[in-house]
């Protein structure tokens, strides 16, 4: 009778066992169900995007194409509108467009230490620009200071230089692309923002319809460099 | 013994059956929780044919072992040491022990 007893508990205490095992085998296998329709999501984008260059390589086939035989004919003719997408290109034009305003401003909290961690440096510009950049922005600047191919952001002492020209906190960094892709981009666990706020560091993200970015006004001087026409034409 | 095999049996059973699934986030404390409470179930079994078994033994073991495992889970996680490396092998080496003695028993029964 008594040992009768302890199969009673010890099956009670085995179904117990068996439903969490089930439930445990229910979860694992939805588990690899959903990462394997992450995996097909994700390539299905891939698919997606290669698609979407080639048919923009094909395009730029065709047109390159027509400007050879406009060359074999004799008929080119660099159009303003060329010279208008190459200057946009250089950054020598004010463009508008979506995209995202950043403001950064020095910490108002000091909880000891170094008083230089509460600041906003010029590698803390370089890293939100180069995340902005990397993230697919068409155009991008600095307090005014547009960022281009040749832009430096330097330190100088308690102010940052852009384009060798003096700003100074509080940053708002203008960036025209993908508002929510660059968003995303500074705001992903361990990245630009992440890395910022624990030195109390007040960075703001604001998604824009419309940003007005400038234009790149300092004279780029060629000195020491010749252009190879020549070589180019070939 | 055979009763014990069919209460797992039904729960698997009812455990696949029905739609209920941990939060992710437990999945690796539930699985330790499990292979503890094996190895508690097959030592109330092993224990149980040798007329050596004592429920009150045997439900706070079952019970314990597994909140002990999960909790040296979760100390190794805040350390970052592998704890559940440590008991996979101290719960699979007694399971297989006591696996051997219940056939030990069986064959000497036969």
């Amino acid at each position: 009778m008594k040992k009768h007893h302890y199969s009673i508990a010890l099956t009670m205490i085995c179904l117990l066992l068996g439903i969490i095992i089930g439930v445990q085998y229910n979860t694992v296998k939805k588990q690899r169900i959903s990462t394997e329709n992450q995996r097909l999501s994700e390539l299905t984008l891939a698919l997606k995007q290669a698609q979407e260059e080639r048919d923009a390589l094909k395009q730029k086939n065709e047109t390159l194409e027509s400007t050879i035989k406009e060359y074999q004919e004799g008929t080119y003719h660099s159009s303003d509108q060329e010279l208008e997408q190459l200057r946009s290109f250089a950054g020598l034009t004010v463009v508008t467009g979506s995209g995202v305003c950043v403001t950064l401003n020095d910490s108002s909290t000091n909880n000891g230490g170094d008083r230089n961690a509460y600041l906003v440096h010029a590698e803390d510009l370089l890293s939100v620009v180069n995340e902005l950049n990397a993230a697919g922005a068409e155009a991008v600047s600095i307090n005014g200071q547009r960022y281009v191919g040749k832009s430096a952001i330097s330190c100088a002492g308690s102010i940052v230089m852009v384009n060798g020209m003096r700003v100074a906190a509080p940053f708002e960094i203008l960036a025209v692309g993908d508002a929510d892709v660059l968003q995303s981009a500074l705001k992903f666990p361990g990245g630009v923002v992440d890395s910022l706020s624990p030195w109390g560091i007040e960075i703001t993200i604001h998604k824009e319809t419309a940003v007005t970015v400038p234009a790149y006004t300092q004279t780029a001087l060629f000195k020491d460099l010749a252009i190879n026409i020549a070589e180019e034409e070939e | 013994m055979w009763l014990a095999i069919i209460g797992l049996i039904l729960g698997i059973g009812m455990g696949i059956g029905s739609a209920i699934v941990f939060p992710p986030g437990y999945s690796a404390y539930v699985a330790i929780g499990i292979l503890a409470c094996l190895d508690s179930v097959l030592g109330g079994i092993c224990a149980n044919m040798r007329d050596e078994f004592e429920w009150k033994i045997f439900v706070t073991g079952f019970f314990w072992n597994a909140v002990l495992a999960m909790v040296l889970i979760w100390l190794g996680n805040q350390l970052s040491i592998d704890l559940s490396i440590a008991a996979v092998v101290v719960y699979g080496s007694r399971m297989f022990h006591n696996f051997s003695q219940i056939r030990r028993i069986l064959l000497h029964r036969g």
